[in-house]
């Protein structure tokens, strides 16, 4: 995938991050994840794509709120980027106009 | 990113000390520090235990379940350690840039690396195959289990110029010392000549005389030597007389039999000598080229009698010959002096008192079999002492040196081209490692390149050595890890040599200077002068070469010739298998029909011949201690066909007694006269059995023996036994190549005529000659392919030396072309250095080539002066190549245009 691309899952947890503020760590996300879009995944899968949005640089990350509950550890809290805002509006914008472009009928026949 | 873990390992310690059953387990976590990069764990392991406390409702075994399914799902490529990668990474682009760099200049500087590249092939080639040829020499024997301990019996005797020894022993003797020591001892008798037949069902016979030689071995030989047993066993093979064990190859000679069926040949027949029927019981794979023992059959020792008309069922202690050997097996640990000093004083049992106190029994290594000096026989027929193979070794690793001098050259005269390229990267930031590594990585490049290349000049080489020395050198780079070995080191080591110096120039120059392209003999004259070190130690290298192969060449032609004493001109050697007295008058009269012949005389052998009959002389007047004397039985005809040089009383004839016989002058004098005519009719006493001869006829001294030996007192005898070669002379107006062969075809018919159950067999005398040198003849061949290689590295050198000078010089050159200075005298300027350098190596060279070749000649009783025409020769063919050699570049730039040496600033 290409530096400027974002892949499905990752626009996903993109999106969640946003939504979830200064409160997004790896475990949260997961959470969200079930939650708002119901899919259940790994929380390795999750570090995985954080990790690559981050090299990507659509998000940047600080450590901090470490609690008994982690050992005393501190979460890794991601912040989206403003390349990732970027490329979040550019992916919904290149949907909102290919959904503008199908035919009525189509969408009908697809939502079957 | 990475911040402490350990600060989080505290805080689980201390948590862990309030309720240890609510933790996650410790083992995913010490699996998740251990494959997960540090930099991770932190996070990693805060939401994993973040996540055991979510599942603390669950079931034990459930929540241990998904846990560790977590953990392990961190097994990603972005989680895992980089296994000390880490630093590599680092590194790799700069490798690359270093490899793409080097790849750039070899393309950009073709001359340049081709020049390297074929120098070091050439010395690298040169060095792998004389490696090949002393691994070849120093692997002989080595296949037999007991090589440590298998020895030979010799024997020593005690002589003002050093003990000498012989290999040979009676026949007796391993019986002997079984029953009176109980080691593991066995005899073996080597003929070289065996005549086998092979009858097959319809009743042709087809005969082979077995040149590798046949051997006869008493059974305890099989337990000492290790054979390759192909069908048939140890204990059964020899257990009787009658039985014979063949190689794979000879199965196939006499049977027809591919090596898969060579197990069917058991039981099958063969005749030996025409005399004695025997039957194969066992095949053995063919002994490898490493082996002293080169036989084709093994026959049983008591079949031996059919061969050997001195075997007397061997039971003689008194017969020696040499190649009847004695080994024994040293077992239970006990060492060779023990053996040694047991056997002292041992043949007083056997042998009469003043026979035996002639000698003392010694023990020689297996391993000496084919290295020693002191014994030189062994059945291949000659030995290669360790001293030569150092030589060559010493030969073979100054190749390696020239050819890095080479480079080191050739390198370091580019160095003022790359200046730039060293004061940019300096300047960029790197650093002198970098650029020893950067420099380093190419030299490893050009020597990975020259290997191969050398691989193949190797190749040529090989095929070349091949011919000269007759055995396969294997140079397959992938046969065994140890060549992979060989050729790594290589490598290694002379990327290293070569590579370092010139890398350490190169990285310590001043950038400023270097970027400006300032760089002169200034900051360069400090390797300049060890650069001219080099040459002289090349220099003095190839001229050490030159003359030795020079002088080796010299005394070459010494042997060959030298005057014998004799003539050896236009005379044909043909073995007699019989002495039969009936026989041979008919063959003579018959051979002496033919127009073509003019003599024909039967004899033990010709004046000069590899080996001899040899025995004590007995006088009253002799003074000199055991004296011995060489025995040749000849016809009437003999002196004449040689051209032997009568010098008192007169040759005996055919009928006149038997003990009337010709000496030479030396043998007369021996008795106390000196002038030979006094002698004519003195008697002495020759042989432990006292015969006596009378003298008839003295002639003058010749060579006996090959000129590495003293002459032989020699006694011509009108004996009838020990006839074995009849010596052809034929017309020397008729040696046209079809009379030649019509010559041939006759003398043939006529012997097969009177020996049809004999294969016949012919020799040119002198070409038999000639084959008494054949290791120095080979020697000599070989040196001068190494001596030729040598000097063609040299010239290479030599090359890159003049073409840095010209570098350097460029607007020295402009200048004095501007003002007036002629192509000559700018040519001049190079040469002058040139020919000092050579002149200092030469210095260097003489003195010890000299002494080195002045040591080798005195192995020769017969060898030429080293005159000063040797070293002559030698610098003024070193003055030559080197003028040629550097001819060119210097008159390329003798003729360049000074406009454009002196706009470049």
């Amino acid at each position: 995938m290409g530096k400027d691309h974002l892949g499905e899952f990752e626009e996903l947890i993109l999106l969640l991050i946003v939504l979830l503020k200064d409160e997004a760590y790896g475990l949260v996300i997961r959470h969200a994840l079930k939650e708002h879009a119901d899919r259940t995944v790994t929380i390795g899968a999750v570090h995985g794509t954080v990790n690559r949005l981050e090299k990507k640089g659509f998000i940047e990350s600080n450590l901090g709120g470490a609690s008994e509950l982690r050992g005393g550890r501190r979460k890794r809290l991601f912040t989206i980027t403003a390349s990732g805002k970027k490329i979040l509006e550019k992916t919904r914008d290149a949907r909102v106009s290919l959904w503008g472009k199908i035919p009525e009928l189509a969408i009908g026949n697809m939502k079957l | 990113m990475g911040k402490d873990p350990g600060v989080s390992n505290r805080q689980h310690e201390a948590l862990g000390m309030q309720d240890q059953k609510l933790l996650p387990p410790k083992l995913p976590d010490r699996l998740i520090k251990w494959f997960v990069k540090e930099e991770l764990q932190e996070e990693i392991l805060g939401d994993l235990h973040e996540y055991h406390t979510e599942l603390l409702n669950l079931a034990p075994l459930k929540r241990r379940f998904f846990y560790w399914f977590h953990m392990f799902n961190f097994l990603r490529p972005f989680a895992i350690k980089n296994l000390g990668r880490a630093h590599r990474i680092n590194n790799y682009g700069m490798f690359k840039n270093y490899f793409v760099t080097s790849l750039r200049f070899i393309k950009r500087e073709k001359a340049f690396s081709l020049m390297n590249i074929f120098g070091l092939a050439l010395g690298i080639g040169c060095a792998l195959v004389i490696y090949k040829i002393v691994d070849h020499e120093t692997s002989f024997d080595k296949h037999h289990r007991n090589f440590q301990s298998i020895h030979r019996v010799v024997s020593e005797f005690e002589q003002d110029g050093g003990n000498i020894y012989f290999a040979g022993q009676p026949h007796a003797m391993a019986t002997g010392l079984r029953s009176d020591f109980g080691v593991t001892a066995a005899m073996s008798y080597y003929d070289k000549d065996g005549l086998i037949t092979i009858e097959d069902g319809s009743g042709t016979q087809k005969r082979f005389q077995e040149k590798a030689g046949i051997v006869f071995v008493e059974p305890q030989f099989l337990k000492l030597f290790d054979f390759d047993w192909v069908a048939g066993d140890v204990s059964s093979a020899l257990s009787d007389q009658g039985k014979v064990i063949l190689t794979t190859s000879s199965v196939e000679k006499y049977y027809g039999l591919k090596s898969d069926d060579a197990h069917t040949a058991i039981g099958r027949s063969l005749i030996l000598e025409n005399a004695k029927t025997l039957y194969v019981s066992a095949v053995v794979e063919d002994l490898p080229s490493t082996s002293d023992f080169p036989f084709t059959a093994i026959f049983h020792y008591q079949d031996q009698d059919v061969a050997n008309q001195y075997f007397y069922e061997g039971k003689s202690w008194q017969e020696y010959n040499s190649e009847t050997n004695c080994f024994v097996l040293l077992e239970n640990g006990v060492s060779s002096a023990e053996l040694e000093s047991q056997l002292e004083g041992y043949l007083m049992k056997y042998q009469p008192e003043d026979m035996a106190s002639m000698m003392e029994l010694k023990l020689q290594p297996l391993a000496e079999l084919h290295s020693s000096e002191t014994v030189t026989r062994n059945y291949r027929g000659a030995t290669v002492s360790d001293n030569k193979l150092i030589a060559l070794g010493i030969v073979g690793l100054f190749m390696i040196i020239t050819a890095c001098i080479n480079f080191i050259n050739l390198a370091t005269a580019q160095a003022v081209k790359r200046s730039k390229e060293v004061g940019v990267r300096k300047s960029l930031g790197g650093n002198k490692t970098q650029l020893i590594i950067q420099f380093l990585t190419e030299t490893f490049l050009i020597t990975l390149i020259a290997t191969l290349v050398g691989l193949l000049a190797a190749q040529l080489l090989a095929s070349q050595i091949e011919n000269i020395f007759g055995y396969e050198i294997n140079l397959r780079l992938f046969a065994g890890v140890e060549m992979l070995k060989i050729v790594a080191s290589i490598v290694l080591l002379v990327g290293l040599i070569s590579g370092l110096y010139p890398a350490f120039i190169l990285a310590r120059m001043n950038p400023i200077l270097a970027v400006k392209n300032s760089l002169n003999t200034r900051q360069t004259s400090g390797f300049l002068s060890l650069r001219r070190a080099l040459v002289v130690f090349q220099f003095a290298i190839s001229q050490i070469l030159i003359i030795g192969i020079l002088i080796l060449n010299l005394q070459m032609d010494y042997f060959l010739t030298k005057d014998l004493g004799f003539n050896d001109d236009s005379i044909i050697v043909v073995k007699l298998p019989e002495s039969d007295s009936l026989k041979l008058p008919i063959l003579k009269n018959n051979l002496l029909s033919h127009p073509q012949i003019d003599k024909v005389s039967f004899s033990t052998t010709g004046p000069l011949a590899s080996w001899k009959v040899n025995n004590p002389i007995y006088h009253p007047s002799i003074v000199e201690e055991n004296p011995s004397g060489n025995l040749k039985n000849v016809d009437e005809d003999y002196l004449d066909l040689y051209e032997l040089d009568l010098i008192a009383g007169e040759n005996y004839k055919a009928g006149d007694p038997q003990d009337w016989v010709v000496v030479n002058r030396m043998l007369t004098k021996l008795i106390g006269f000196d002038d030979p005519s006094k002698a004519l009719g003195e008697r002495f006493k020759y042989g432990r059995s006292g015969r006596e001869f009378t003298i008839m006829g003295v002639i003058e001294d010749f060579h006996a023996g090959s000129l590495k030996r003293e002459m032989d007192y020699v006694i011509l005898a009108n004996l009838k036994w020990n006839i074995y070669q009849a010596g052809i002379k034929f017309n020397s107006n008729h040696t046209g190549f079809s009379e030649i062969k019509n010559l041939l075809e006759n003398i043939e018919s006529d012997w097969t005529a009177t020996f049809p159950e004999h294969v016949f067999d012919f020799e040119f005398y002198d070409e038999q000659l000639a084959s008494l040198y054949v290791t120095e003849q080979r020697v000599s061949e070989v040196f001068k392919i190494i001596v030729a290689i040598a000097i063609i590295i040299g010239c290479l050198g030599l090359y890159g030396l003049v073409s840095f000078m010209s570098n350097q010089k460029t607007k020295e050159i402009g200048i004095r072309k501007v003002m007036g200075a002629s192509a000559i005298s700018i040519w001049n300027i190079f040469s002058k250095e040139m020919v000092l350098l050579l002149i200092i190596a030469f210095m260097v060279a003489a003195p010890v080539a000299y002494f080195a070749m002045n040591s080798w000649l005195e192995n020769y009783t017969y060898r030429i002066e080293i005159t000063p025409m040797v070293f002559i020769i030698s610098i003024l063919t070193s003055l030559a190549i080197a003028l040629l050699t550097i001819s060119y570049k210097s008159i390329q730039a003798s003729r360049a245009n000074p406009v454009l040496s002196l706009r470049d600033e």
